[in-house]
């Protein structure tokens, strides 16, 4: 552990050469967020207010990015067509076509910078994707820096068109700016609508009776109960075997340590010690479980033949037959 | 090792996310992962252009003054493509193998990185010289007669055969140098409950058949965009520093394969990260993190 201590901080002091980051407190360096290398970054505002932005680099803009210039090459098409017409039954050919030129420059140049300060940091395609324009310290761009950003592209598609240049720039800093970012002080976030989920509705009796049993002086800890709101929250989402290969892992220590027969089921003890934590109403669990008489320590259907957790992180347990 | 406190953030991504994380990642670990790939493919760069290198030398073009210059140009392109695309997972095995201990050790080790694809080099050489045709690919050009016109039913049905195969297989089971490296699965067993990596394969691989096949088409589109732009921006510089704006046989017999190559390293990290992603949706491993080491918590303060 101290190597690996020593490492990581190795490691963040090699980062911190080209990327300033502040210095982690001491005992937290574990779950400072610029451990991670992650899509995410921290916001804070004037107010002091810190907020966390998925930023969208060059792979989430690109969709945006090819939506507005089909939309740029549809409006230019329309205006061609229009002052072609224009042209063709009057007089003025030349000056048709100037105008169309003018369209063009203006659409090429304008385009991007000019809906940003319209749609609040938003061309139509970003706004199709979800994604927003917002200056670095997470207050709405203006429109010098919408137009500027846009007229800096030029710069990040080098060289000729092959883009190479944004791509190196965005991908040398947290933010995923690229150029015009850069010299804008802008970023690109990801609008995430997150829905926050309440607590989770157990509908298995036995739960609330097996909770009763889990020992009263038994205290759950901050990450113990953030795992067990982790996994209720996803076992909706696995097979009952999948359940059981999962559980296994944190039940059977804890079986261990409650006294409780080892045959007991490891999602249900999992789901009663959630239930312990978050929901427990004592009165109401004791009336259950005088009301409902089967015994809460349903044993697991089949006993798992390979009990060693595996210490490989990236194995897989075998696959279960039974619940 | 601290599971739930993995360098690599574990959460659920889409495509898009996940070639952006991709640069994040490259970022991070640019040297490490630039020493693991270029160790595999070096080799490779030299056995290619051993194979093929011959149809862009001097001789051969002015002996054969019948077969234009364009000719042999695009030959050489075809067929330095199809053994690219095929190589390219075998290429990134060292890779591989280090980002799987880079989501969870601050600083791997090359030695722990090498000793780990040594020990695994029998289910490499079954899975990627021989399943995936890298071998058979490679063998293909003994057929060919060096300093001859373009063997079409060789090079190209063959050769191009062999290529559509390795590309279905990819499509459909992507991530067999992960579950090879990492989950480090028997290539066989006697004893019947034993995950094979054909039977591991086929449970990751299986449920998620069409969605995995989705990303492989978007993953192979972007694939080829970036390709054309390392291409272009080699040819772009070969332009400015040595005056030579031709995408002629020295630019295509080196740089070519070179831009395939970035590309094809760039694209094993996200083939690394949509495995994390695959098995987050698939079997809520960042759910199984936590309780692992939740688990090894509790055994602690026991202790």
């Amino acid at each position: 552990m101290v190597a690996e201590r020593t490492g990581f901080a190795n490691n963040l002091l090699a980062v911190s050469l080209f990327f300033p980051v502040p210095p982690a407190a001491p005992g937290a360096w574990m779950t400072t967020k610029s451990a991670h290398i992650d899509t995410t970054v921290e916001i804070v505002t004037p107010e002091n207010i810190a907020f966390h932005y998925q930023v969208a680099g060059p792979f989430r803009r690109l969709p945006a990015f090819m939506l507005d210039l089909l939309i740029r090459a549809g409006l230019y098409t329309f205006f061609m067509i229009v002052f072609g017409l224009a042209g063709a039954f009057t007089s003025m050919a030349g000056i048709m076509w100037g105008a169309t030129m003018i369209i063009w420059f203006l659409l090429d140049w304008f385009y991007g910078g000019i809906f940003e300060t319209w749609m609040n940091g938003q061309t139509p395609g970003k706004w199709v994707l979800g994604i927003r324009v917002l200056s670095i310290d997470g207050q709405p761009i203006n429109g010098i820096q919408a137009i500027m950003r846009n007229i800096m592209r030029t710069l990040d598609m080098m060289p000729v068109f092959t883009c190479i240049l944004g791509l190196v720039a965005m991908s040398l800093n947290r933010r995923f700016q690229r150029i015009g970012d850069i010299v804008c002080g802008t970023i690109v976030v990801v609008e995430e609508r997150k829905w926050l989920t309440g607590v989770a509705k157990m509908d298995d009796l036995r739960v609330a009776q097996l909770s009763n049993y889990i020992p009263a002086d038994y205290q759950v800890s901050r990450t113990l109960a953030k795992t067990l709101a982790a996994y209720v929250d996803r076992r909706r989402f696995f097979s009952i075997p999948r359940r059981r290969e999962v559980a296994r892992h944190l039940a059977e220590p804890l079986l261990v340590q409650f006294g409780f027969p080892l045959d007991t089921s490891y999602d249900l003890l999992l789901c009663a010690l959630y239930y312990r934590t978050f929901v427990a109403d004592r009165s109401n669990d004791e009336r259950i479980a005088t009301e409902f008489g089967a015994s809460p320590f349903t044993p697991a259907a089949l006993a798992d033949a390979t009990t060693q957790a595996a210490q490989n992180p990236f194995d897989i347990a075998p696959t279960q037959t039974g619940s | 090792m601290q599971l739930d406190s993995t360098r690599i953030a574990i959460r659920e991504r889409n495509l898009l996310d996940t070639f952006d994380l991709a640069l994040h990642v490259l970022r991070e670990y640019f040297k490490p992962l630039l020493i693991t790939f270029f160790v595999a493919v070096i080799p490779l760069l030299v056995l290619n252009d051993l194979l093929i290198g011959w149809m862009l030398d001097v001789e051969y073009r002015e002996t054969f003054f019948y077969l234009e210059e364009q000719g042999s140009i695009w030959r050489f392109w075809w067929d330095m493509t199809c053994l690219v695309f095929i190589e390219a997972p075998l290429a990134s095995i060292f890779m591989t193998s280090f980002l799987g201990q880079a989501v969870f050790v601050a600083e791997p080790s090359y030695r722990e990185v090498f000793r780990d694809v040594g020990k695994m080099w029998k289910r490499v050489v079954w899975c990627q010289l021989l399943v995936r045709a890298v071998l058979p690919a490679c063998l293909v050009f003994l057929l060919v007669e060096r300093y001859d016109g373009f063997n079409v039913p060789v090079e190209l049905l063959l050769l191009g055969s062999i290529a559509t195969y390795a590309a279905f297989v990819r499509a459909i089971r992507p991530f067999i140098n992960e579950i090879v490296l990492l989950e480090r699965n028997p290539l066989t067993s006697r004893n019947p409950s034993a995950i094979t990596i054909g039977k591991r394969s086929k449970d990751l691989h299986g449920p998620s058949g069409g969605d995995l096949f989705a990303r492989w088409l978007a993953t192979a589109m972007f694939g080829m965009l970036l390709t054309v732009c390392v291409g272009g921006t080699f040819l772009f510089c070969s332009g400015v520093f040595l005056n030579d704006w031709q995408p002629g046989p020295t630019m295509l017999r080196y740089m070519y394969p070179l831009a395939m190559w970035v590309v094809a390293g760039y694209l094993a990290v996200v083939r690394f990260l949509s495995y994390l992603d695959l098995r987050i949706r698939h079997e809520g491993w960042e759910v199984e993190l936590r309780l692992r080491a939740e688990a090894a918590r509790q055994a602690a303060k026991l202790i």
